[in-house]
Protein backbone atom coordinates (compact mmCIF):
# COMPACT_ATOMS: atom_id res chain seq x y z
CA UNK A 1 0.00 0.00 0.00
CA UNK A 2 1.39 3.38 -0.94
CA UNK A 3 1.87 5.75 1.98
CA UNK A 4 0.71 9.24 1.25
CA UNK A 5 3.28 11.94 1.95
CA UNK A 6 2.69 15.55 2.88
CA UNK A 7 5.46 18.07 3.19
CA UNK A 8 6.43 21.64 3.82
CA UNK A 9 9.75 23.47 3.84
CA UNK A 10 11.29 25.73 6.42
CA UNK A 11 14.40 27.83 6.36
CA UNK A 12 16.48 28.23 9.52
CA UNK A 13 19.74 30.17 9.37
CA UNK A 14 19.63 30.16 5.57
CA UNK A 15 19.43 26.38 5.57
CA UNK A 16 16.38 25.03 3.78
CA UNK A 17 14.82 21.96 5.37
CA UNK A 18 12.01 19.99 3.80
CA UNK A 19 9.98 17.85 6.16
CA UNK A 20 7.86 14.97 4.86
CA UNK A 21 5.01 13.59 6.94
CA UNK A 22 2.92 10.47 6.64
CA UNK A 23 0.16 12.12 8.68
CA UNK A 24 -1.51 15.34 7.56
CA UNK A 25 -2.75 16.28 11.04
CA UNK A 26 0.76 16.04 12.41
CA UNK A 27 1.99 18.15 9.50
CA UNK A 28 -0.49 20.87 10.39
CA UNK A 29 0.57 20.89 14.05
CA UNK A 30 4.16 21.38 12.99
CA UNK A 31 3.36 23.95 10.30
CA UNK A 32 1.79 26.09 13.00
CA UNK A 33 4.79 25.76 15.29
CA UNK A 34 7.26 26.56 12.51
CA UNK A 35 5.02 29.20 10.90
CA UNK A 36 7.59 32.03 10.96
CA UNK A 37 10.07 29.84 9.14
CA UNK A 38 7.92 28.38 6.36
CA UNK A 39 9.74 28.70 3.07
CA UNK A 40 8.40 28.74 -0.47
CA UNK A 41 11.35 26.70 -1.67
CA UNK A 42 10.36 23.05 -1.87
CA UNK A 43 13.73 21.35 -2.16
CA UNK A 44 15.54 21.48 1.13
CA UNK A 45 19.25 20.92 1.46
CA UNK A 46 18.19 18.86 4.47
CA UNK A 47 15.30 16.41 4.05
CA UNK A 48 13.56 14.80 6.97
CA UNK A 49 11.03 11.97 6.78
CA UNK A 50 8.71 11.94 9.76
CA UNK A 51 6.83 8.81 10.72
CA UNK A 52 4.03 9.64 13.09
CA UNK A 53 3.48 6.98 15.71
CA UNK A 54 0.40 7.46 17.91
CA UNK A 55 1.19 7.66 21.59
CA UNK A 56 -0.59 4.39 22.41
CA UNK A 57 1.62 2.57 19.90
CA UNK A 58 4.79 4.35 20.86
CA UNK A 59 6.92 1.87 22.76
CA UNK A 60 10.09 3.87 23.18
CA UNK A 61 10.69 5.37 26.56
CA UNK A 62 13.85 7.37 26.87
CA UNK A 63 12.45 10.03 29.11
CA UNK A 64 15.14 9.55 31.70
CA UNK A 65 17.84 10.76 29.34
CA UNK A 66 19.22 14.21 30.13
CA UNK A 67 20.80 14.46 26.71
CA UNK A 68 20.31 12.61 23.45
CA UNK A 69 22.15 9.42 22.68
CA UNK A 70 23.99 9.58 19.38
CA UNK A 71 25.75 6.63 17.81
CA UNK A 72 27.27 6.16 14.39
CA UNK A 73 26.23 3.36 12.06
CA UNK A 74 29.28 3.10 9.78
CA UNK A 75 27.64 0.51 7.50
CA UNK A 76 25.01 3.07 6.49
CA UNK A 77 27.12 6.14 7.17
CA UNK A 78 24.54 7.74 9.42
CA UNK A 79 24.06 8.86 12.96
CA UNK A 80 21.49 7.07 15.07
CA UNK A 81 19.85 9.46 17.47
CA UNK A 82 17.33 8.90 20.22
CA UNK A 83 16.05 11.02 23.02
CA UNK A 84 12.86 11.40 25.04
CA UNK A 85 9.98 10.32 22.75
CA UNK A 86 11.76 10.08 19.41
CA UNK A 87 14.31 8.07 17.55
CA UNK A 88 15.84 8.77 14.20
CA UNK A 89 18.81 8.68 11.88
CA UNK A 90 20.72 11.38 10.07
CA UNK A 91 23.11 10.93 7.18
CA UNK A 92 25.57 13.82 6.88
CA UNK A 93 26.46 12.97 3.27
CA UNK A 94 22.95 12.77 1.86
CA UNK A 95 21.57 15.18 4.48
CA UNK A 96 18.60 12.88 4.86
CA UNK A 97 17.04 12.36 8.26
CA UNK A 98 14.39 9.90 9.37
CA UNK A 99 12.51 10.17 12.61
CA UNK A 100 9.71 8.35 14.42
CA UNK A 101 7.87 10.46 16.93
CA UNK A 102 4.44 11.55 18.08
CA UNK A 103 4.82 15.16 19.13
CA UNK A 104 6.31 18.41 17.97
CA UNK A 105 8.93 18.41 20.73
CA UNK A 106 10.49 15.25 19.32
CA UNK A 107 10.76 16.67 15.81
CA UNK A 108 11.98 19.99 17.19
CA UNK A 109 14.77 18.27 19.14
CA UNK A 110 15.74 16.16 16.15
CA UNK A 111 16.04 19.24 13.93
CA UNK A 112 18.16 20.98 16.57
CA UNK A 113 20.52 18.01 16.75
CA UNK A 114 20.77 17.72 12.95
CA UNK A 115 21.37 21.45 12.66
CA UNK A 116 24.11 21.38 15.29
CA UNK A 117 25.94 18.80 13.17
CA UNK A 118 25.40 20.54 9.82
CA UNK A 119 26.10 24.04 11.11
CA UNK A 120 29.65 23.27 12.19
CA UNK A 121 30.56 22.59 8.57
CA UNK A 122 29.16 26.00 7.74
CA UNK A 123 31.05 27.84 10.48
CA UNK A 124 28.04 28.01 12.75
CA UNK A 125 26.63 26.72 15.99
CA UNK A 126 23.51 26.69 18.14
CA UNK A 127 23.66 28.18 21.60
CA UNK A 128 21.42 28.44 24.64
CA UNK A 129 20.91 32.17 24.34
CA UNK A 130 18.22 34.69 23.76
CA UNK A 131 18.86 37.08 20.92
CA UNK A 132 17.08 40.11 19.56
CA UNK A 133 17.39 43.16 17.36
CA UNK A 134 16.90 46.50 19.05
CA UNK A 135 17.37 49.81 17.29
CA UNK A 136 18.94 47.95 14.35
CA UNK A 137 21.59 46.36 16.58
CA UNK A 138 21.95 42.68 17.46
CA UNK A 139 22.25 41.41 21.03
CA UNK A 140 23.03 37.92 22.31
CA UNK A 141 22.38 36.81 25.91
CA UNK A 142 23.76 33.30 26.51
CA UNK A 143 22.77 31.38 29.62
CA UNK A 144 21.33 28.17 30.95
CA UNK A 145 17.79 27.82 32.25
CA UNK A 146 17.03 30.41 34.89
CA UNK A 147 19.76 32.83 33.79
CA UNK A 148 17.21 35.36 32.61
CA UNK A 149 17.14 34.83 28.85
CA UNK A 150 13.36 34.98 28.55
CA UNK A 151 13.08 37.76 31.14
CA UNK A 152 15.35 39.95 29.04
CA UNK A 153 13.25 39.42 25.93
CA UNK A 154 10.03 40.10 27.89
CA UNK A 155 11.50 43.36 29.12
CA UNK A 156 12.38 44.46 25.59
CA UNK A 157 9.11 44.89 23.73
CA UNK A 158 10.58 47.42 21.28
CA UNK A 159 12.65 44.73 19.60
CA UNK A 160 12.61 41.97 16.99
CA UNK A 161 12.85 38.61 18.70
CA UNK A 162 15.27 36.09 17.23
CA UNK A 163 14.82 33.57 20.04
CA UNK A 164 14.29 33.50 23.79
CA UNK A 165 15.95 30.09 24.12
CA UNK A 166 18.20 28.80 21.31
CA UNK A 167 20.02 31.16 18.98
CA UNK A 168 21.86 30.32 15.80
CA UNK A 169 25.25 31.94 15.20
CA UNK A 170 27.00 31.73 11.86
CA UNK A 171 30.10 33.29 10.39
CA UNK A 172 29.21 35.00 7.13
CA UNK A 173 31.76 36.94 5.08
CA UNK A 174 34.10 37.15 8.05
CA UNK A 175 31.45 38.49 10.41
CA UNK A 176 29.28 36.69 12.93
CA UNK A 177 25.52 36.90 12.59
CA UNK A 178 22.67 35.73 14.82
CA UNK A 179 19.68 34.15 13.07
CA UNK A 180 16.18 33.74 14.32
CA UNK A 181 15.09 30.22 15.24
CA UNK A 182 11.74 28.53 15.92
CA UNK A 183 13.20 27.05 19.12
CA UNK A 184 11.49 28.80 21.97
CA UNK A 185 11.61 28.76 25.75
CA UNK A 186 9.19 30.11 28.35
CA UNK A 187 8.04 32.83 25.98
CA UNK A 188 6.38 30.19 23.76
CA UNK A 189 6.86 32.41 20.73
CA UNK A 190 9.16 31.56 17.85
CA UNK A 191 11.66 34.12 16.66
CA UNK A 192 11.47 36.09 13.45
CA UNK A 193 13.17 34.62 10.40
CA UNK A 194 15.78 37.33 10.04
CA UNK A 195 19.38 37.90 11.04
CA UNK A 196 21.65 40.55 12.44
CA UNK A 197 25.35 41.14 12.94
CA UNK A 198 26.44 40.48 16.51
CA UNK A 199 29.06 42.79 17.97
CA UNK A 200 28.42 42.46 21.69
CA UNK A 201 27.57 39.46 23.87
CA UNK A 202 26.02 39.94 27.30
CA UNK A 203 26.09 37.10 29.83
CA UNK A 204 23.11 37.73 32.14
CA UNK A 205 23.62 37.68 35.90
CA UNK A 206 20.52 38.34 38.02
CA UNK A 207 21.56 40.84 40.66
CA UNK A 208 20.26 43.53 43.02
CA UNK A 209 21.35 46.38 40.79
CA UNK A 210 21.90 47.01 37.12
CA UNK A 211 25.39 47.32 35.72
CA UNK A 212 27.51 46.09 32.84
CA UNK A 213 31.12 45.10 33.04
CA UNK A 214 33.50 44.14 30.31
CA UNK A 215 35.06 40.71 30.72
CA UNK A 216 38.18 39.13 29.27
CA UNK A 217 38.13 36.94 26.20
CA UNK A 218 39.18 33.99 28.32
CA UNK A 219 36.32 34.49 30.79
CA UNK A 220 33.97 35.08 27.88
CA UNK A 221 35.03 31.81 26.31
CA UNK A 222 34.62 30.00 29.64
CA UNK A 223 31.11 31.41 29.95
CA UNK A 224 30.20 30.79 26.31
CA UNK A 225 31.25 27.16 25.91
CA UNK A 226 28.83 25.50 28.39
CA UNK A 227 25.95 27.10 26.51
CA UNK A 228 26.96 25.88 23.07
CA UNK A 229 24.76 23.03 21.87
CA UNK A 230 26.65 20.04 20.55
CA UNK A 231 25.74 16.55 21.64
CA UNK A 232 28.11 14.43 19.58
CA UNK A 233 31.13 12.88 21.31
CA UNK A 234 33.64 13.43 18.54
CA UNK A 235 36.92 14.98 19.69
CA UNK A 236 37.86 16.25 16.22
CA UNK A 237 34.55 18.05 15.74
CA UNK A 238 34.57 19.30 19.33
CA UNK A 239 37.97 20.89 18.70
CA UNK A 240 36.64 22.53 15.54
CA UNK A 241 33.76 23.90 17.56
CA UNK A 242 36.11 25.12 20.30
CA UNK A 243 38.17 26.99 17.67
CA UNK A 244 35.04 28.53 16.16
CA UNK A 245 33.80 29.64 19.59
CA UNK A 246 37.18 31.20 20.33
CA UNK A 247 37.00 33.05 17.02
CA UNK A 248 33.49 34.23 17.87
CA UNK A 249 34.27 35.48 21.37
CA UNK A 250 37.42 37.19 20.09
CA UNK A 251 35.34 38.91 17.39
CA UNK A 252 32.66 40.26 19.73
CA UNK A 253 32.97 42.28 22.90
CA UNK A 254 31.94 40.09 25.86
CA UNK A 255 30.22 41.62 28.90
CA UNK A 256 28.47 40.51 32.06
CA UNK A 257 25.04 42.07 32.37
CA UNK A 258 24.05 42.32 36.04
CA UNK A 259 20.39 43.14 36.03
CA UNK A 260 17.15 43.53 37.90
CA UNK A 261 13.95 42.35 36.19
CA UNK A 262 13.09 45.83 34.92
CA UNK A 263 13.68 47.47 31.53
CA UNK A 264 16.08 50.01 33.01
CA UNK A 265 18.99 47.61 32.47
CA UNK A 266 19.02 48.72 28.82
CA UNK A 267 20.29 52.13 29.89
CA UNK A 268 23.49 50.46 31.10
CA UNK A 269 23.88 48.50 27.88
CA UNK A 270 23.29 51.62 25.82
CA UNK A 271 26.01 53.43 27.76
CA UNK A 272 28.62 50.86 26.71
CA UNK B 1 61.19 12.73 38.23
CA UNK B 2 62.51 16.22 37.89
CA UNK B 3 64.25 15.18 34.68
CA UNK B 4 61.04 13.87 33.12
CA UNK B 5 59.32 15.79 30.36
CA UNK B 6 55.62 16.39 29.93
CA UNK B 7 53.40 16.62 26.89
CA UNK B 8 49.95 18.05 26.57
CA UNK B 9 47.22 15.45 26.12
CA UNK B 10 46.36 16.88 22.72
CA UNK B 11 43.95 14.10 21.80
CA UNK B 12 41.61 14.95 24.63
CA UNK B 13 41.99 18.67 25.17
CA UNK B 14 41.50 21.99 23.45
CA UNK B 15 43.16 25.12 24.76
CA UNK B 16 43.88 28.74 24.03
CA UNK B 17 46.58 30.94 25.52
CA UNK B 18 45.21 34.48 25.65
CA UNK B 19 47.61 37.14 26.85
CA UNK B 20 48.98 35.74 30.12
CA UNK B 21 46.21 33.23 30.87
CA UNK B 22 45.13 29.91 29.39
CA UNK B 23 41.80 28.19 29.09
CA UNK B 24 42.07 24.41 28.87
CA UNK B 25 39.04 22.26 28.12
CA UNK B 26 39.01 18.54 28.76
CA UNK B 27 36.77 17.48 25.89
CA UNK B 28 36.11 14.06 27.39
CA UNK B 29 34.29 15.41 30.41
CA UNK B 30 33.65 19.04 29.34
CA UNK B 31 35.54 20.52 32.26
CA UNK B 32 37.20 23.92 32.04
CA UNK B 33 40.44 25.01 33.64
CA UNK B 34 41.71 28.58 33.60
CA UNK B 35 45.44 28.86 34.22
CA UNK B 36 46.93 31.95 35.85
CA UNK B 37 50.07 33.67 34.46
CA UNK B 38 52.56 31.42 36.31
CA UNK B 39 50.62 28.28 35.38
CA UNK B 40 50.52 29.53 31.79
CA UNK B 41 54.32 29.78 31.67
CA UNK B 42 54.56 26.21 32.94
CA UNK B 43 51.89 25.15 30.44
CA UNK B 44 53.80 26.75 27.56
CA UNK B 45 56.88 24.77 28.54
CA UNK B 46 55.10 21.41 28.48
CA UNK B 47 56.51 20.59 25.07
CA UNK B 48 57.80 17.06 25.61
CA UNK B 49 61.39 18.32 25.56
CA UNK B 50 61.82 20.61 28.55
CA UNK B 51 62.51 18.78 31.83
CA UNK B 52 60.51 19.80 34.88
CA UNK B 53 63.68 20.98 36.56
CA UNK B 54 64.33 23.46 33.73
CA UNK B 55 60.75 24.75 33.95
CA UNK B 56 61.21 25.26 37.72
CA UNK B 57 64.47 27.17 37.11
CA UNK B 58 62.74 29.40 34.57
CA UNK B 59 59.88 30.13 37.00
CA UNK B 60 62.36 30.81 39.80
CA UNK B 61 64.22 33.33 37.62
CA UNK B 62 61.15 34.94 36.04
CA UNK B 63 59.26 35.53 39.30
CA UNK B 64 62.25 35.95 41.61
CA UNK B 65 61.35 33.08 43.92
CA UNK B 66 63.69 30.47 45.34
CA UNK B 67 64.20 27.33 43.30
CA UNK B 68 62.82 24.96 45.97
CA UNK B 69 59.52 26.83 46.10
CA UNK B 70 59.31 26.99 42.30
CA UNK B 71 60.04 23.28 42.08
CA UNK B 72 57.40 22.42 44.69
CA UNK B 73 54.80 24.59 42.95
CA UNK B 74 55.66 23.10 39.56
CA UNK B 75 55.30 19.56 40.82
CA UNK B 76 51.99 20.27 42.53
CA UNK B 77 50.63 21.91 39.42
CA UNK B 78 51.86 19.18 37.09
CA UNK B 79 50.50 16.48 39.38
CA UNK B 80 47.13 18.22 39.33
CA UNK B 81 47.13 18.40 35.53
CA UNK B 82 48.03 14.72 35.25
CA UNK B 83 45.16 13.82 37.59
CA UNK B 84 42.82 15.89 35.42
CA UNK B 85 44.01 14.10 32.30
CA UNK B 86 45.29 17.26 30.65
CA UNK B 87 48.94 16.23 30.33
CA UNK B 88 51.02 13.06 30.08
CA UNK B 89 54.41 12.23 31.56
CA UNK B 90 56.98 11.38 28.86
CA UNK B 91 58.49 8.74 31.07
CA UNK B 92 58.47 4.98 30.98
CA UNK B 93 57.63 5.22 34.65
CA UNK B 94 54.58 7.46 34.44
CA UNK B 95 53.81 7.13 38.08
CA UNK B 96 52.49 9.83 40.31
CA UNK B 97 55.06 12.53 40.98
CA UNK B 98 56.04 12.56 44.59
Amino acid sequence: MEVQSYNFSINIGEMPITIFFDDNDFLEVNMTRFSNFISEKENGSINIDVEYIPLEKFKLNYEDLESPKIGFDSSKNRYIIYWNSFEGTFNMNTMIGKISCNNHAGLNSFIRIALSLVLLKKQGFLIHASSLIRHHKGYLFPGKSGAGKTTITRLTPDSTLLSDEVSLIKKVDGKFRAYGTPFWGELSIGGENTSVSIDDVYFPVQDRKNYVNSISIILGLEKLLPNVIFYLNDLKLEKELFDLCFEFISYVSPYELHFLPEPDFWRFIDDE
Amino acid sequence: MMNDCIIKNDEKIAYRVIEDKTLVVNLENSTFHTLNPIATIIWNNLDGKTPITTIAKNISKEFDIDFETAQKDCLEFINDLIEKGLIILCSNQAEEIK
